[in-house]
């Protein structure tokens, strides 16, 4: 793999940019994708909100300045993707954000692509009652096991306040589940 | 905090395994590079047609399509119904027309002659055409020309003929007083 600068100013040159991005595609994809779709659960948003993220990089391409990680930066346009798309999604529906992450953990029952066991299904439930810092904090660190730096430069927060937020989030799950369980 | 944290995480991760229970379609990934580029270049695409109007095009089609709608009032509206009639008329204007053609050239040119009828055909004609002489049209023939009843001998009918005749004809009506 050639180095993060060389690879920048391929897919900043118009005559490598194609290729290159399709390299960027494949090599972030996946991770991309289960990032997104922590967030707005169904594959066939997720599918739309990657999309959408990959054309945004590719137009902005250009604007990132290097301070940041590529992939830092590519995570945090997927965030802000996501996010926008789940907002956009409660003010349709006329409810708040909570609200419409648990609507979304309710269709998970019938989701044909979830295969998850009831715990799994809990879970899942359990995270759509968090607040949105907190449910992306968890994700990210619990799941993805991003360091508090990583996420500290995706988010745009400080380590302490992301600390602060995974501590209240699983002992919250932790909660849920207990009582769920009982 | 940071042990709470770790036993909280533990316990978890015990019930948990750290998986989120999503899938995705099969081969789902294979497909991302190429679905993308497709959208980059549906993205590239003009977005304008290049399609252009008249200047004031739009500020003046509203009266053009007033005017017109002045001028679709102003046109005599022919109903349905006078249409079917005019054609009704039409029709039956052709079929004479064609009947009176076909009879004038499929018949040699011929003077009507009284005389050159023979018999029977005035008969037959009489018959045919009964329906149409009234009683009044009969009396006055017979009254006029034919009937004389003095040189009517009643005496030259025969009692068979007329037994005869009674048998075979249909004269229930004769026994109906009201006639």
């Amino acid at each position: 793999m050639i180095d993060e600068i060389t690879f920048i100013a391929q897919l900043t040159n118009p005559k490598s940019k194609e290729k290159a991005f399709r390299q960027l595609i494949t090599q972030y994809k996946e991770r991309l994708y289960w990032h997104i779709r922590k967030i707005v659960i169904s594959h066939d948003d997720t599918d739309d909100v990657l999309q959408n993220t990959f054309i945004k990089i590719y137009k902005n391409i250009h604007k990132f300045n290097g301070k940041s990680k590529l992939f830092s930066w590519m995570y945090r346009i997927a965030t802000n993707e996501a996010i926008t798309f789940i907002n956009k999604r409660a003010k349709e529906r006329n409810v708040d954000i909570t609200a419409i992450n648990e609507q979304l953990a309710a269709t998970l029952e019938s989701d044909v692509y979830f295969s998850g066991d009831e715990i799994q299904l809990i879970l899942q439930k359990a995270i759509a009652t968090l607040p949105q810092k907190q449910q992306l904090v968890f994700n990210m660190k619990y799941f993805d096991e991003l360091k508090y730096n990583e996420i500290s430069n995706i988010l745009e927060t400080s380590v302490g306040a992301l600390k602060a937020s995974y501590f209240h989030a699983v002992k919250k799950i932790e909660n849920y589940i207990k009582n769920t369980q009982n | 905090m940071e042990n709470e944290i770790k036993n909280s995480e533990d316990y978890l991760k015990s019930i948990l395994k750290k998986e989120t229970g999503f899938t995705t379609p099969e081969n789902y990934f294979s497909k991302v590079e190429d679905n993308i580029e497709t959208l980059i270049f549906k993205e590239k695409l003009p977005t304008k047609t290049g399609f252009k109007v008249p200047d004031a095009y739009f500020n003046t089609i509203q009266d053009t399509i007033l005017d017109n709608i002045k001028i679709e009032k102003e046109v005599k509206v022919i109903s349905l119904k006078q249409r079917i009639l005019k054609y009704s008329a039409i029709g039956v204007a052709a079929t004479i027309a064609l009947f009176l053609s076909l009879n004038f050239f499929n018949t040699t040119a011929t003077t009507a002659d009284f005389n050159k009828l023979a018999q029977t055909d005035i008969e037959n004609w009489i018959v045919e055409n009964s329906s149409e002489f009234t009683t009044e049209d009969f009396a006055t023939i017979l009254n006029e020309s034919i009937l004389n009843e003095e040189e009517f001998v009643f005496t030259d009918l025969k009692n068979d003929a007329i037994e005869e005749y009674i048998i075979n004809t249909d004269n229930t009506y004769l026994l109906n007083e009201n006639y």
